[in-house]
């Protein structure tokens, strides 16, 4: 591409951001029609009137990147910021859950590969949580969890047996093992099974329930606290298992959880 | 091929762990190093290392110090009731530019950011709500970055404080000398939504 390319413009999440030199900021973007990109934005944080506003971190706008063939680090030309999502900053738990969601995004996908399923369900997790009253943040957010794991291909079995394909009764409390994909039955347990994590009926009912709920109706899916406990923990190790590392928001949303699960206690 | 020779491979390496400098940068901070006189790069090493033994951490407000005490904690003459909590040492420079701010101030070291891991447990805020158990603080003024992390930075302290002390977050909107047309558009919304009585209306 020339020096006087205009670029292409996408809409883009803001993932990561850092400061750079006295005016300029490096981010990393989720783009909707590139997929995650590092780039760089000559002069954003001072007046200027095609980058209007500094990256901010969970920020939705439009971006115009001019692509470096063999660079690593692409240059923005204009940036519009649609919406920073301002209900996120309102409560602990809701931020916390929005840089779930970003790191989510940040290492889970390669560079240059688009995603656009993964990016529109970013973006309405975040329009959700925005507004989310605080018992409805774990809904919204194991929705995202297991919605991006099924578009990665990773989706926890949570319906049966992810060996056997046997049904799991729904009164049941079952053993989910995240390198078998989901529910391992008493008969496919073997003799030792590493990492299971037990999962009572009300934690496995929540968790199909926000699976297959619209962003809209799992904001209206409190969760019983004790259960949002067990579940956080299959999530978290259903995504540790594709990262191969726990990501640094876990337990945040832990912290979250537990405080909840024991103020329903008092 | 051959590389760099190894001191000065080594001197590459040192720059290179610095904040917000990669390889190339590294590389060209190393070759200014060499380009000056003997005496400069002593000058220069001789900064680093009086910085690194002398400056310290304030008792007080976690501010860069060189005794137990910063220079604004040990100003008589500062009022030590206004506690303005900020996220660097560099903000309190800000700050301090102004001439305006007659109070004290508490340096936080950092603010939340999940992300990178860093949670409250980071900050120095344990220091914080012992100056305010100390009963002498009238009022805490929020002065973390206006975003993202800033603001939930910001929310978690007044949880902690709530109740215990007043707490103020600062003004924000349009930038003084700034022209509307470059503003973001979150920063249009900001003002928008905190705007006031104009001076002299009504």
């Amino acid at each position: 591409m020339s020096a006087k390319d205009p670029g292409e413009t996408t809409p883009a999440l803001v993932l990561k951001r850092q400061d750079y030199s006295e005016n300029s900021q490096i981010a990393r973007l989720m783009t909707r029609m590139r997929g995650k990109a590092s780039v760089l934005a000559k002069g954003i944080r001072k007046p200027n009137p095609e980058l209007l506003g500094a990256f901010d971190l969970a920020q939705l706008g439009e971006a115009t990147i001019r692509w470096r063939k063999g660079d690593s680090l692409h240059l923005v030309t204009r940036w519009r910021v649609v919406t920073g999502f301002p209900g996120l900053r309102n409560a602990l738990g809701r931020f916390y859950a929005a840089c779930h969601v970003t790191e989510v995004l940040c290492e889970g996908h390669r560079d240059l590969d688009p995603d656009t399923a993964a990016f529109d369900l970013a973006v309405e997790t975040l329009a959700a949580l925005e507004i989310a009253e605080p018992t409805a943040v774990p809904a919204v957010t194991a929705r995202f969890d297991l919605r991006w794991l099924a578009g990665a291909g990773f989706a926890p079995v949570l319906d049966g047996c992810a060996v056997c394909a046997k049904p799991a009764p729904p009164k049941a409390a079952v053993k989910i093992s995240p390198g078998r994909g989901g529910i391992v039955c008493g008969d496919c347990l073997g003799g030792t099974t590493p990492g299971l994590i037990p999962l009572a009926s009300a934690g496995r009912r929540f968790l199909l329930a926000a699976r297959d709920a619209s962003a809209a109706d799992a904001l209206g899916l409190p969760a019983d606290a004790a259960d949002i406990v067990a579940v956080r923990r299959v999530l978290d190790a259903a995504l540790e298992h594709v990262m191969e590392k726990e990501l640094k928001s876990a337990r945040f949303l832990r912290e979250i959880d537990v405080q909840r699960a024991s103020d329903a206690l008092v | 091929m051959a590389g760099f020779p190894d001191p000065l491979k080594r001197l590459i390496d040192e720059f290179e762990r610095l904040p917000g400098i990669g390889s190339k940068t590294a590389e060209r901070l190393a070759f200014a190093v060499l380009r000056g006189r003997p005496e400069e790069a002593k000058v220069f090493a001789d900064a680093l290392v009086d910085a690194k033994k002398k400056v310290m951490s304030c008792a007080t407000c976690s501010n860069v110090a060189t005794s137990e005490r910063c220079d604004v904690c040990s100003d008589a003459s500062r009022d030590q009731g206004l506690v303005l909590v900020v996220e660097h040492p560099r903000d309190v420079v800000a700050f301090e530019r102004t001439g305006r701010w007659r109070g004290t101030y508490h340096v936080l070291l950092g603010r939340l950011s999940p992300h990178e891991g860093a949670g409250a447990e980071a900050l120095s805020l344990k220091a914080l709500e012992a100056r305010v158990a100390g009963g002498k603080v009238r009022e805490i003024v929020l002065g973390t970055n206006p975003d993202t992390e800033g603001d939930a930075t910001a929310l978690a302290i007044e949880r902690r404080l709530s109740g215990k002390v007043p707490v103020t977050r600062l003004a924000r909107g349009l930038s003084s000398g700034g022209a509307i047309e470059y503003a973001g558009t979150e920063v249009l919304a900001e003002a928008l939504r905190l705007r006031r009585p104009a001076i002299g209306g009504g």
